[in-house]
Parts: structure tokens; sequence; C-alpha cells
């Protein structure tokens, strides 16, 4: 079917269950369609039409408020595993009782993004299981962040001294029970949860009947904080969303940005950028490579021998942009750092391809001690298993997805840079478990350098990289949308203007918080040593989850 | 032909019998202490022996694994990094000793000082040369893993008085582990035994004169070594203490020198175990032109190299299948070798001895 | 057959690999005795051209944490728009996260990153990683620099002042001032003076002056 066909039918679809309560929105882009809820009451029956037609998940949820008319914005956004297609659903509630019925019942992907929004903007969604704070801290009172009236000196009146034991127990352990069951508390610091979350495990023997993770110790309030920061200046935020993928976010980010703004991005400058987000997708697989196999036993050398090789992209970096991990690099407009040392020698490509060439032979390496290696299949095959269609309803996105065996990729659906004048292939997995995700990330990277390879031909030898912004042009309003293929999943950065030189709202997705918010069905029946495995194979990276 | 190294020993032997009749002319000692001090003498001279070449073992054991990962590794203190080992132990002296609050006092000040006493008790069950031995007796063989046995038991308790989760979790599975190894290492060492017929590592060590067991057995030698390697509690079979899961396993909660004797216990063992290796199948003493002392440490420095690297080589199992493993796969393996020595016997009989 | 050959592999591929490095030369550099090298482009501490800075302001408008901040001569009142030009950045390196911001904003590239990478501070307070731009400025520019700004000073504080107020008849005097004024600032500069007898000598110096406009009976 094509984009338009897509369209139509989502319309008529829609109208057809709905009636005079819906209404096509004009967006300004064609491959999205635009829907108005007139009564938010009504969303989960729009959601179970939307669903019927081949909606795949709610990949976005977000709430804009807007005091002056006295409402809060909800904005869904629902993606296609077939299509470029995405439905946006706008609908308002009332910001003195924000009240909306939740999907999450009969589409569990809604959760994570439906308990955040209760979280920074306070509204309320009914029949959802379990709502509660995320980010903040579980006894948190003290309003809604992401409010525009909210003040930021009340976050000091929070007793952050004074909370001793209760602070630290958001969900108040019982005591252990009789018939052999009992309850273990893993993190916030622990060496398999890379960073600080929490899993309280429900356990009889070394099985875990249950269990919950628990974010937010490293919650930054990104989104908060960018809206005080001029467009240029949000870049440096970008970075810090995850260590592993800083390029790749400051490309989400400029996309967003550009298309708010309605900046052109030189051709060369698409290229080069393209270049850049696939040696951080090694990157990033690398790092996840090397924090895998260290839970997994080898005594640290399979995670030294993959640091190595990063080591050598991460010179690159360096080398292009000064900056060993936060690179702020692609910026709005195209790529570059300084006015004076902004093109890119020749001499760095081809350092690039000895670096490929010599990170080929390594990967043989890995596998002999992976896939060759006994000892690595019993850990890892049947181990986390999450398949198919199962994938999908909980909101899997990125390699998790594809180890799940749904090729989906965002390079391929809806593409963006020069995607689609590249040839590479998706890799997908079959079993979906953690020897899967381990399969489709390595082959990934061997993607990666091929789309590499690939770029260096490609790209245009002269030209400029970058496009000057005038600080005068640096504001703009309306939308702007990036969605881009993180390392670790979907990535998408939704931005609202209202024509000053500062985002009016700016919403983040995470991939990896939908990612292990899928912990609760994967660590279900698992084994305690499991654990690490499971987590690991997740690529979590908490500072990204957090925001 | 004699072993030159006895020369050295007795020279020892002889050096601290002069010293002692010195001081006793000189104190004016009754004559009845003079027995049990020089056997205190002479212990302490060889327990520094001891200490010296575990110190060599742990620095070994960093440096190879720092080159395998390649990096460096230490190299800082003394030459080549060498007392790194002696500038860690003196920090674990002086660190403050912490003592969790629900513990049992008596079973969390105990366990460490009883499993680095009982770790290296086997140590003087083992020949190290034909004339070179502590004591000498028909079952020592028994004896040995019966001692070697105790110390996971010790290991259950050190990890209940931690009286936390984590270090609970770290002891039932240092125990879930003791049962799958028990079995596959009686079993390996059967073969051994039938085919030197005694009970004794000196009679055993002879019999290997002309050609090792590790050659006549190589599927026993196998299964001693995986098995001795899940013994050791070392990567990668390292379940009770696995980093990346339970903290340090039955370890957790023990800090400064209750982890320093912990630490000391696990080389015990190390050094225990692949002299046991040495003498069951790679020959003991015996070697090239004459028997010496000198071939038996250089063998087991040679296990020892081994075992390190296949520390950093292989995954970690989980503990239900540790058990699989055991029970499917090395229990069978023990058991065809058994049945590989019953069939040989006969023909390598003339070349036993 | 083929099983029992996976079995062996399966033992020797990743025994191979580790022998293999067990004999290689390390990878990692002795970093505090090799000197780790940084690329060109490396966004380390920053450094400033004294002279070519203008005092426009950008880089602070472009910082996102806030970290720069401006310093005025001594003397110069901060509120008066004449003296802006005048003054320098300093800089916060507790919070400055090289981003490099500051750097693309600056129009006369007077403001830029170094190839230096170690900071620390001595002691618990992190007032020791803010940099006056006294201190960021280059080296060879320093002495040019403050005499630069002593004239600046010295015209802005004294001359206009004196020379409006006295006319003509006191040019010697005032000349000797000048002399002393700019003695003080190089032995300050080289660190000869510490603060309490800087503080002597400007008291004086400020005696002086007044009585110069006690004598010419100024109000
Ligand atoms: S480098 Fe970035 S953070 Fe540091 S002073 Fe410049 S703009 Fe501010
Ligand atoms: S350093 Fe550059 S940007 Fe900053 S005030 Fe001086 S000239 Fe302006």
């Amino acid at each position: 079917m094509s984009v338009e066909d897509i369209k139509n039918s989502t319309i008529r679809e829609l109208s057809a269950a709905l009636g005079a309560d819906v209404e096509k929105r004009d967006l300004k882009w064609d491959k999205y369609v635009g829907i108005n809820l007139l009564k938010p009451e009504r969303l989960p029956e729009l959601a179970k039409v939307l669903k019927k037609i081949g909606y795949a998940q709610p990949v976005l949820i977000t709430a804009i408020d807007k005091p002056s008319d006295g409402v809060i914005e909800l904005v869904y956004k629902f993606n296609r595993m077939d299509s470029k297609v995405m439905a946006w659903v706008y609908t308002s509630v009332n910001r003195d009782d924000p009240r909306i019925p939740s999907i999450t019942p009969f589409w569990r992907a809604a959760f994570p993004h439906e308990i955040e929004t209760y979280d920074l903007m306070g509204v309320m969604f009914d029949n959802i299981p379990d709502l509660r704070h995320v980010f903040l801290p579980w006894d948190w009172n003290l309003g809604f962040p992401l409010r525009k009236d909210w003040d930021p000196n009340e976050a000091k009146k929070y007793p952050w001294w004074e909370k001793t034991r209760e602070f630290y127990d958001p969900f108040i352990i019982p005591s252990d029970e009789g018939d052999d069951i009992y309850y273990v508390s893993i993190g916030p610091q622990h060496p398999a949860v890379h960073g600080s979350f929490r899993l309280i495990l429900k356990m009889r023997g070394d099985t875990i009947l249950e269990a919950w993770p628990d974010f937010g110790w490293v919650h930054r309030g990104v989104e908060k904080l960018a809206e005080s920061k001029t467009f240029d200046q949000i870049i440096v935020y970008t970075d810090r969303l995850c260590y592993g993928s800083s390029i790749s976010w400051n490309l989400t980010y400029s996309l967003a940005a550009e298309d708010l703004l309605g900046v052109e991005v030189p051709e060369r400058a698409l290229w080069f950028r393209v270049i850049l987000v696939e040696m951080q997708r090694i990157v990033s697989h690398l790092l996840w490579l090397a924090a895998l196999m260290a839970d997994l036993g080898t005594f640290h050398s399979m995670f030294l021998y993959p640091i190595r090789e990063r080591e050598k992209f991460l010179d690159l970096f360096e080398k292009a942009s000064g900056a060993r991990l936060t690179y702020s690099y692609i910026r709005i407009g195209g790529v570059g750092i300084f006015k004076h040392a902004e093109d890119i020698p020749e001499s760095w490509f081809n350092d690039l391809r000895n670096v490929l060439t010599d990170f080929k032979h390594k990967v043989k390496e890995y596998l002999d001690m992976t896939e060759a290696s006994e000892s690595f299949h019993i850990r890892t095959e049947n181990v986390g298993v999450l398949r198919g269609k199962a994938a999908i309803e909980a909101g899997a996105t990125g390699p998790v997805l594809r180890a799940a065996g749904i090729k989906y990729d965002v390079r391929k659906i809806d593409p963006y840079l020069v995607y689609d004048q590249l040839d590479f292939e998706v890799p997908v997995g079959k079993r979906g478990d953690v020897y899967d995700r381990w399969w489709v990330r390595i082959n990934e990277m061997l993607q990666s350098v091929r789309i590499i390879e690939q770029a260096i031909e490609e790209m245009p030898k002269q030209g400029p990289l970058r496009t000057k912004v005038p600080p005068a042009k640096m504001r703009g309003s309306g939308e702007g949308v990036g969605r881009t293929e993180d390392p670790r999943g979907e990535a998408i950065i939704y931005i609202v203007g209202n024509g000053r030189n500062t985002p009016y709202r700016i919403h983040i997705r995470s991939p990896t918080y939908i990612n292990l918010s899928l912990l609760h069905f994967l660590l279900r029946r698992a084994k305690f040593a499991d654990i690490a495995a499971i987590i690991g194979s997740l690529d979590p990276c908490m500072a990204e989850v957090d925001r | 032909m004699t072993d030159p190294v006895v020369g050295i020993i007795s020279i020892i032997l002889g050096l601290i019998g002069d010293t002692l009749d010195e001081l006793f002319e000189l104190l004016g000692l009754p004559k009845w202490l003079y027995l049990p001090t020089f056997i205190a003498a002479v212990t302490l001279t060889f327990l520094l022996a001891l200490v010296l070449d575990i110190l060599f073992i742990i620095w070994m054991e960093r440096k190879v694994i720092g080159r395998i990962h390649h990096r460096r590794s230490i190299t800082e203190t003394g030459p080549v990094g060498f007392l790194q080992n002696v500038a860690d132990l003196i920090k674990l002296l002086v660190k403050e000793d912490v003592y969790p609050a629900n513990a049992d006092k008596f079973m969390h000040y105990a366990s460490p000082i009883l499993i680095a006493s009982i770790a290296i008790i086997p140590a003087v069950l083992i020949p190290y040369g034909p004339q070179t031995f502590f004591m000498r007796m028909s079952t020592s063989v028994v004896l040995f893993f019966a001692i070697a046995t105790l110390v996971p038991g010790i290991v259950l308790l050190a990890g209940w008085a931690g009286n936390s989760k984590y270090s609970t979790i770290g002891a039932f599975r240092a125990g879930l582990q003791l049962i799958s190894y028990e079995i596959p290492l009686s079993l390996s060492i059967l073969g051994v035994i039938l085919m030197a017929r005694s009970l004794d590592f000196y009679r055993i060590i002879e019999a290997q004169s002309n050609v090792w067991f590790a050659i006549l057995q190589p599927l026993g030698a196998f299964t001693f070594f995986v098995v001795s390697l899940m013994e050791l509690e070392r990567s990668p079979f390292d379940i009770p203490e696995a980093e990346g899961e339970i903290l340090v396993g039955w370890r957790t909660e023990y800090s400064g020198l209750k982890f320093g004797l912990f630490y000391a216990a696990e080389y015990f063992k190390f050094f225990i175990a692949s002299a046991a290796f040495t003498a069951l199948f790679l020959g003991g003493w015996h070697g090239l032109f004459f028997d010496s002392v000198i071939y038996f440490l250089l063998k087991m420095h040679i296990v020892m190299l081994v075992m390190i690297w296949v520390r950093v080589t292989f995954f970690r199992p989980r503990p239900d299948q540790l058990v699989r493993i055991s029970y499917t796969k090395l229990i069978p393996l023990a058991i065809l070798n058994l049945l590989w020595v019953v069939l040989i016997n006969p023909f390598v009989l003339p070349l036993l001895y | 057959m083929v099983s029992i050959v996976k079995k062996i592999k399966s033992f020797i591929l990743p025994m191979r690999v580790t022998g293999k490095y067990m004999v290689k030369k390390p990878f990692t550099v002795m970093y505090p005795r090799e000197k780790a090298v940084v690329k060109k482009r490396w966004r380390g501490l920053h450094e400033l051209a004294f002279n070519k800075c203008v005092g426009c302001g950008l880089c602070r408008m472009a910082c996102p944490n806030k970290c720069i901040d401006y310093i005025y001569p001594e003397g110069l009142d901060p509120r008066d728009k004449k003296n802006l030009k005048f003054r320098r950045p300093a800089i916060d390196w507790g919070h400055c996260i090289f981003c490099g911001l500051c750097v693309e904003a600056c129009p006369t590239k007077a403001w830029y990153h170094t190839p230096r990478y170690k900071i620390y501070a001595t002691s618990d307070s992190r007032l020791d990683l803010i940099r006056t731009p006294y201190e960021l400025a280059v080296e060879e520019d320093k002495r040019k620099t403050y005499e630069d700004e002593l004239s600046k000073i010295r015209d802005l504080m004294q001359t206009d002042l004196l020379e409006a107020a006295v006319g003509g008849e006191w040019e010697e005097i005032i000349k000797k001032l000048r002399e002393k004024w700019r003695d003080l600032w190089y032995m300050k500069l080289d660190g000869k003076l510490d603060e309490k007898t800087w503080d002597e000598k400007a008291r004086e110096i400020e005696k002086l002056v007044l009585d110069i406009i006690k004598q010419a009976s100024l109000p």
C-alpha cells in the first residue's frame, strides 16, 4: 500500500468508527497523518481502530502544557512496521484536572510513555495498572516539573538528605515469605545494571518469579533544562543523553531542529553524517559487546578487546571533532565544530579505511572467542526469549525487536539522510533470545562497515559541510521531528516552538527506556544468573533512560 | 641419581641446626626444648618459601592476565611490579575491620582463619621430590582429597555468617558446586590409582617414571583438570563469586585482613590443585636427565599458567548448567576413562615403575 | 565425528586468541611517562589572545553553562558603556564542559582551545578552577598586554581626571605618577609584590592624587 492509501484508509476507518469526534489535521509532513480527537474519553476506541488497521506501537506519547488555553495537549504517535506512515493523534485535556483513559490495558507499549507523562506532566491515566513516579522520587508531591508554571525552586524543598531508608524504597519490599519466596534488590549500584537502576526480584530458589525495574536514579531533567537554552546550546545536552551514542543523538536533535527552523543541509554534510553515525553505531555496539562479555565471565578479556577497537574509532572522532565522547559535532545546518576547523582532511578518510579493515579482522577474533566457544552458547541460547508479535506489543525497537524476528529499521522504513541511496541489509534474528540479540548487533556492525565504505566512496569531495544559520534565524514556531535509528532503537526528538529562540517543549523518546521496561517480561522465570545476560543484551544506557 | 636440590635443602637444615645449637649453648636452654624448636624453625623456613612462591604465583597471574588483556598490568612497585603484592598485603593489613551488624560474630571471624589454615594442610601430603617430602603414608591420596573437600563446607559457613542475601546465595552456590564436582573428581583419580595400584602419592609418581599418566589416560587428565578448576572456584567456574551477578558472592561482607585470608586460601588451593595434577598426571619429579624437585616445581607452575590462561578464555556457566555439565559430561568421561584404564592396564604394566 | 571436532575446536579457538595476545606487545600507553598525544582539534583548556579580544561578549552569550564572565581592568567602572571593550573573559573550568560553543562564537579568534588537558583543584574549593583573563592570556602576550592595559588605565583613571582638572602646569608630577604606577604594575606582574604591599603602595598613589587635587583646589 502506498503512503496515500494508508493515510486515506486511516482517516476513513477512524471517521467510520468515531464519527464527528475525529477530524483530519494538516501536518507539514506528507508522510504522517494528523488526527484531532475532540473527545479525549474516546481515545481507547480510536487506539483500538488504529491497532486493528495495522499500527504497531504507540511509539511516542507526550504532553505539551498550554496554560494560555488552559489545556494540556497530548500527542500520541503510532508507527507501522511496514510503512513510514505515522498517525499523530492530538487531543487536549483540561489543565486543572487532566484525565484521559489509558491505552495500556490493551496496548502494553504505551505503558512507559504514559507513566512518564504522568510523572513529569501530571496527566492522570485512568485504568492504568500501577500509576506511579518513574523518574521523580516515589513520594514526590511538589508539582509536575514540565508544566510551565512550575517553579524550579520547588525542587529544593524536597528533603533529599533527610531521607534514609524509605528514600531507597520506592517499592516497600515485603519481608521474605514462606515457601522459599524471598526478595532481592539489585542495584542501584551493581555490576550487572550498567549504570544505576534498581531491580526488585521476587524469587523462589534460583528462579525469578517477578521483577520490577525502577529507574530515575540519574534523572537530570534534560527536557526541562532545554526549554531555557537556545537551539544551538541544546546540542550539548544531546551529547550527554548517552555517552555511548552521542553523535546519534546529535543527529536526531539536529534533524528535529532543522525541521522546525527550516534549515537546509549541504549535500556533502548528509554523506558525512552517515559516516559519523554509522561509526557511532559500531562504537556503541562495541561498548555493549564489552559490557555483555564482562557480565558473562571470561575475566574481562572479551571486555578489553572490543574496548581496544573502540579506542581506535574514538581517536578518529577526536581527530575530527576534538572530543572523545561528547562530540557536539553534528550541528544544526550540517557538520562541524569551529569555523576555522571545519573541513575534514582526506587523510582522515584514509585512517578510517585502515581502521575498518583492521576492525573486520578483529570481528573474526570475537567470533572465535564467542561463536566458536560452547561456553558462550549455553549461556545465551534460549535465555530471555521475546519473540515476534510479543516484542512489538511490548514496545521493543531496534536490535531487540530485530532479534525477535521483525524486520523494522527506521533507516529502511523511513529513510533519513541518504540511507535510501545506500546498499545494506538489516540482520534479523529468529528466536529472540540473548544469543540473537548478540548476533544481530554483531552483524549490524558489519553492515555499518559496509555503509561507511560506500559512503566514503560516494561522498562529494568538495563542498561546504555546514550552512551557517544566523542567530536571528534560530527561532521557529510549529513542530519539528527527528526520527532516526539509534544504535539502541528508534530515537525520536519532537520539538515544539513558539517563535522564540528557545524551544517551547522538547520531548526525547529514549529507546532504552522502553526496551528496559521489557525486563518485567524478560526476567520472568529466568534464573538469577541470567539477569546479567538479559540486562546486558538490552544494551542499557541509564543516562539516556532517565534523561 | 640423587636430586641436587636435596643437597641445598640439607645445607639449609644443617644451618638451622647449627644456629639452634649455638643459641641453646649461649642461652643455656634445657635439652627437651630442642626438638620442638627445631621443628618450628624448619616449618617456618618452608612456610616462608611457600609464601614467596605464592607471591610469585600472584605476580605471574596478574602479569599473564594483563598480557592477555593486551595491557601491561603491574609495573610500578619493585622490579617489574613484583612487590605490588606485598604492598597490597600491607594495605589489607592496615584496613579497618568492618563487621556487619547482624552477622554471626564468631563464625564471621573464625571462618577466614579456618579456611586459610585448612586449605594449606594438604600441601604436606604431596612428595615434591624423591627425597623431599614431609611424610609418606599409604593412603595419602585419600587423606588429601578428604581435607580438600572440607573447604567448601567452611565457605558455606562463611557465606552464612555474612548475613546478607548475596553472600548466602554465593554460599549455596558453593555448596552446589561441591556436589557437582565431587563425583567426577573421585572417578577421575580412580583411574590413576588403579593403574599405579597404590593410594600413595609417592608410589603414583614412581609409577610414572617412564611415561606420564596424562599420556596413558588423557581423558582422565582432562576431567581432573576441569574438575580442579571447579574446585578452585576460579573463572570460568567462579560461580560462587560471580562478579557480574552476585558481587563477590560469599565474600561480599568480608574486608581487610579477613578478605586477605580468603585470598591467601584461594592461592593455597591453587597451589595444591596444580601440585596434585602434577603428581597424579604429569609424573611429578621425573624429568630429563635426573629426578629433581625442580622438575616438579616447573611442571606445577606450567599447570598454573594453563589454568590462568583458561581463566581468561571461557564464559562462566550458570549454576544449574554446571551441575548438568558435570553429571552429563564429566562423569561419563571419567567412567569412560576408567574403562579405558581397565582395558589397557595389562599392556602398560611393563611401562610402569 | 563432526560434533567431536566442533567440541575440540570450541576449546582450541578461544585459547588461540587469548594465547596470541599473551605474547603480543601491549596496546596501552604508560600514561604519566609516555605522554598521551591529543589531536590538533582537541578541545582542551582555553587560552586568550589578550590583544585580539574586543570584549564583544559573544562568548558569554554562547555558553550553555554560563561559565564565562567578564572582568574589567582594575579601576574601570563596569557600568560605563565606554569601558565595555576593555573587559576580558574569565572562565570557571569547574563548570565548563569543553563544548567549544564559545570558541565558535568568538569573532576575532581571540578565544580558543589548546591541547592542554590537565586540570586540578588543589583545595576543596572549586574556586581553584576559575581563571582570570590575565591567567588565560598567552605567555608572550602577557607583558605587552599589561603595557597596553596600563596605558588604558593610565589614560582613563588619571590623565583624564587630572589633566582635565588641573591643566598643563602639573605635567611633571603627573608623569612621575604614571611611572610610579607602571613600576608597581610590573612588580605585581612579576610576582614580587604581595597583596598587602600592593594595597599600601596603591593607597600611597591614591593619596598623592588626592593631594594634587586638593592643591589644585578642586571640588
Ligand atoms: S567550552 Fe562550552 S562550557 Fe566551556 S566556556 Fe565554552 S561554551 Fe562554556
Ligand atoms: S574572547 Fe572573543 S567572543 Fe569573547 S569577548 Fe573577546 S572577542 Fe568577544
